[in-house]
């Protein structure tokens, strides 16, 4: 089976436990205005300007790959998920998008018997993310606003909620990842109904409060795209400890600040 | 001369040098002893003379730039007298003594000796270098205890210059004390005039005696100092005469001497490891140590530590902890590999291999009881180039080495890498053979009695360390260049061979022309597969070679005469300095171009993430060389977010049998812009390979070397 695959990163450790491989998949349900990866958004590969060496070249922002393949590449990591309990993380734009491809990586990852993470925007039917349920140890689950969904994510945001109940009353691991965007949801009505979440499902095990970064910026460009946060900065210091703060006030869970 | 007396005219040199030569203590030393390596006069005695981070003589050393000097100030008589020692001198220091008396073969093969200076594919390297003697005897006995085992034994013209050596150091100490009374520094002062008298009771003392011998003998590493200095550190907080604090002082003050004494390559300290006994003691000492080096922050010691399993984890946590902050040390060294290793490199017992310590830039040796140098350079990348031009070196133009045809010669890649192996060999072999006349004709000319002082077996057997004193009498190859022509190799075997993209011709005219004109044949050369990403194809390539190499090296050992000959492929910045006399090469690397690091990969070439780097570099044997040094650079990002897991990264590494990790903490664009801003970051620390250096003070192409390796 083949998929189409934007990026394979090894010795990922930003995307679950232990050190991880992450496959990144092209495609997604939401165009979130802050998004870093604007070229995997698009349902088929984009082109993107790359200069490599000095010489300006085109690139696909994807490649088919038969999950074979792409699990070759992961195993090869298999020495190290074994040493720090990682394993493999399937994440995009939105993996689910390409569900029976992803369920056939998660399949081959549990039947090597390495570690199992799904990244999900949650954004898809409830019957992907089931059929993922039994071959995912650990979902990363985006919960991004409490408001003006439509705005923000490019849809509403019924479903998400809904799946995530879901997901927690089958009693899936999940990891609640938030990013934080400074003027967007970097406040106390978004942290509260955060903490809500996590009081309403007890299979929610921490929270992961991400920083909102520039490094996306340039794919904009590469894309020759606009980038409607132009002008938007990252937090700093003060108010960056300040935030996490009242996060930790306000939300008993475990918090990583990333 | 056959019958001179070699040993009184050694200990009448050294009454001459010293004290008189030993640089006055300055008022912030904590310890007195300053050495003697900024002070090479005109000629005089010493292991190593590293002058401008270059090997430049063993013993009897002259220099003339020093005499043309003296000569230009002088006139009439004393202008006369000079001229004479400069004839005599030009021709009787060691290394002149030693070059005389180079044959035929050795002359032809290896008609340079100026590795940084010169083409050539093998270079001898002049000097006695990288002793680890016993300091536990030192401190034990103390110098009076040092007189009476020599007493003990059937006096000779040894043993007397011994003894004598044993007295000097003692006066030293009492010169050294006069000054200290001067300085104000009672304490000091006190410890001198102890430890002329008795064996060093306290930890001062025992630092006190062991550096100041440093200084005089010209040893440059500090050995298993956990080991020897772990005791006196717990009997001083035990009794109250330290607290930690003052120990960390103490040590600090140790720190800022060897900081000033600039071995660049040595200046080891060893921590850490099986073999130790005491261990609860050397452990808190090793602490301490790393602590002292998280103040010092400077390129030397060369902290290196040792880790086994079992070990009392504060000190892998706390060494990962000092990494992080970018220190570069400590260096990590692998005992679960590394013992068996040299049990079997070395062929000597499990006990014997659990004292193994890494000199200088990575050379093992047995701590106290053996002697890895002098050492040859072999440039493996120039051996390819000769290879495949037919006897002819590109910078030059200069014939050397074998000529079988090139590479038009060789209708199958099989054929060009068998004729590559025969080049090598050879190489290794006139290098074997030069390496021991090193040792043979040094041994006629100096007994080195200051080392023979505290090399195991010198007292006993009454001779010194190089005439039969020391039992286990080693040398070292150093190779550089593996990876480049690892990843040449690969990219004939694919474009010119498999699939025939590029003629055997055309790959020559290419190479020939430094690629001008010929940038498409370099796109495919670089488009082949390289080393350090976990392929198959060139990891086995580079497996092999490496294998083939140290097999041959270890060989010749028995052929010559050494207890052991073995393959180091470790880095100064001999990677850099080869580079420049080395042609285009088919990986596509340009004329003198820096080749890369020890066995790591080019870099940017390692394109499949810092894993695949690792697996690489964990297939290599390890049971024929006597280390190989691997650099990691890591940005700080990592280390902060994940400390937890850059440790299963670097766990997983030496579980797959890596032996050896130097780590280096970088912020990303710092070194882009040190390059451009120096006076920004006069603190960045970075590991070149076997040593480390504040990256503003390197040469140029060094800094690009460093740059060029991939930042994981």
């Amino acid at each position: 089976m083949e998929g189409l695959v934007c990026d394979i990163q090894r010795f990922s450790i930003q995307d679950g436990p232990g050190i991880r491989t992450t496959v990144f998949l092209q495609g997604c349900t939401l165009r979130c205005a802050w998004c870093h990866n604007p070229e995997a958004i698009p349902a088929r590969p984009v082109m993107m300007r790359v200069n490599t060496g000095g010489k300006e070249a085109e690139k696909p922002s994807s490649q088919p790959m038969t999950a074979r393949r792409v699990m070759d590449v992961v195993l090869e990591d298999r020495p190290f998920y074994r040493q720090s309990g990682g394993g493999l993380t399937v994440s995009g734009g939105e993996p689910l998008l390409q569900a029976e491809f992803s369920l056939e990586l998660l399949r081959l990852a549990r039947a090597a018997g390495i570690h199992t993470a799904l990244d999900t925007a949650g954004h898809v039917p409830w019957d992907a993310l089931s059929a993922a349920l039994p071959l995912t140890d650990l979902f990363l689950y985006d919960y991004k606003v409490s408001r003006d969904a439509a705005r923000w994510l490019g849809a509403q945001d019924g479903r998400i909620r809904d799946n995530l109940g879901r997901l927690a009353r089958a009693g899936a691991a999940i990891i609640l990842r938030c990013p934080v965007i400074p003027g967007v949801n970097d406040n106390e009505e978004h942290l509260r109904a955060i903490a809500a979440l996590l009081k309403d499902h007890p299979s929610i095990r921490s929270v992961e409060l991400m920083a909102y970064h520039r490094l996306g910026t340039s794919k904009y460009r590469a894309l020759g795209q606009a980038y409607s946060l132009e002008k938007l900065q990252p937090v700093d210091g003060p108010q960056k400890a300040a935030f996490l703060a009242q996060a930790k006030r306000l939300i008993a869970h475990p918090i990583k600040w990333g | 001369m056959a019958s001179r007396d070699i040993y009184t005219r050694e200990a009448a040199l050294q009454r001459v040098m010293y004290p008189r030569l030993c640089p006055d203590m300055q008022p912030g030393d904590m310890f007195a002893g300053r050495a003697l390596e900024m002070e090479y006069r005109g000629v005089g005695l010493t292991p190593d003379v590293t002058l401008f981070g270059l090997a430049h003589g063993m013993g009897y050393f002259y220099r003339e730039d020093f005499f043309q000097k003296a000569l230009e100030q002088a006139s009439g008589v004393e202008a006369e007298e000079i001229a004479g020692m400069m004839a005599y001198w030009r021709e009787q220091n060691t290394t002149a003594r030693v070059k005389s008396q180079y044959t035929e073969r050795i002359r032809k093969h290896l008609p340079s000796d100026s590795f940084a200076g010169d083409v050539g594919i093998g270079f001898p390297l002049y000097r006695m270098t990288g002793a680890f003697v016993n300091y536990e005897l030192l401190v034990r006995e103390g110098l009076p205890g040092l007189e009476r085992l020599i007493q003990g034994r059937p006096q000779n013209d040894f043993t007397r210059a011994l003894k004598d050596s044993v007295a000097l150091i003692g006066q030293c100490a009492l010169h050294y004390a006069q000054q200290a009374r001067v300085l104000s520094k009672p304490e000091t002062a006190q410890a001198l005039e102890s430890i002329a008298a008795r064996p060093p009771a306290t930890l001062r003392e025992a630092i006190q005696l062991t550096w100041l011998y440093n200084c005089l003998s010209g040893i440059m590493d500090y050995g298993r100092m956990d080991v020897y200095l772990g005791g006196f550190l717990a009997r001083d907080l035990k009794s109250g005469l330290l607290t930690r604090q003052s120990a960390l002082e103490m040590l600090v003050g140790l720190w800022r001497l060897m900081v000033a004494r600039k071995t660049v390559y040595h200046g080891r300290v060893v921590i850490g490891g099986l073999g130790r006994p005491n261990e609860k003691n050397a452990d808190e000492f090793a602490l301490l140590a790393m602590e002292a080096s998280r103040i010092v922050r400077d390129i030397e010691p060369q902290l290196t530590l040792r880790l086994y399993k079992g070990q009392d984890e504060r000190l892998y946590r706390k060494g990962l902890e000092l990494i992080g902050t970018g220190a570069t040390y400590p260096l990590l060294y692998n005992d679960e590999v590394n013992v068996p290793a040299v049990q079997n490199a070395l062929g000597v017992s499990r006990m014997d291999a659990e004292q193994y310590v890494p000199f200088g830039c990575g050379e093992y040796i047995i701590d106290h009881k053996s002697f890895g140098s002098p050492n040859g350079v072999i440039n493996m990348l120039k051996a390819l180039e000769v290879t495949l031009f037919n006897g002819r070196e590109l910078i030059k133009g200069q014939q050397m080495g074998l000529a079988e045809g090139g590479l038009t010669a060789f209708d199958t890649f099989e054929e060009l890498y068998a004729a590559y192996k025969r080049q090598i060999a050879l190489s290794i072999e006139v290098l074997a053979e030069v390496e021991k006349l090193i040792l043979v004709e040094t041994a006629k000319d100096t007994p080195f009695l200051m080392m023979s002082l505290l090399y195991d077996g010198c007292i006993e057997q009454g001779r010194g360390m190089l005439e039969g004193g020391l039992e286990w009498l080693g040398a070292t190859l150093e190779s550089y260049g593996n990876i480049n022509a690892v990843d040449s190799l690969q990219a004939i075997r694919e474009m010119v061979y498999e699939k025939k993209l590029i003629s055997r011709e055309r790959l020559l005219e290419a190479l020939a022309h430094d690629f001008e004109g010929f940038e498409t044949e370099r796109d495919l050369l670089v488009s082949a597969q390289k080393y350090g990403n976990n392929l198959e194809a060139v990891d086995s390539l580079a497996v092999d070679l490496h294998d083939f190499e140290a097999r041959h090296i270890r060989k010749q050992a028995a052929r010559v005469g050494l207890h052991s000959l073995l393959m180091v492929v470790i880095n100064n910045s001999a990677n850099t300095f080869l580079g420049r006399w080395t042609g285009a090469s088919a990986d596509g690397r340009k004329a003198r171009e820096y080749m890369a690091n020890a066995n790591n990969p080019v870099g940017g070439r390692d394109t499949r993430g810092v894993t695949a780097m690792l697996l690489s570099l964990a297939k290599f044997p390890n049971a024929h060389h006597a280390g190989t040094v691997q650099n990691l650079k890591l940005s700080d990002g990592i280390f902060r977010d994940a400390p937890d897991k850059v440790k299963h990264l670097m766990d997983t590494y030496f579980d797959l049998g890596g032996t050896q990790l130097m780590v280096n903490v970088v912020r990303r664009g710092d070194l882009e812009d040190a390059i451009v801003h120096p006076e920004r970051h006069q603190n960045l620390l970075v590991r070149v390979g076997g040593f480390s250096a504040f990256f503003v003070t390197l040469e140029e192409d060094v800094q690009q070397e460093i740059l060029s390796r991939t930042l994981h």
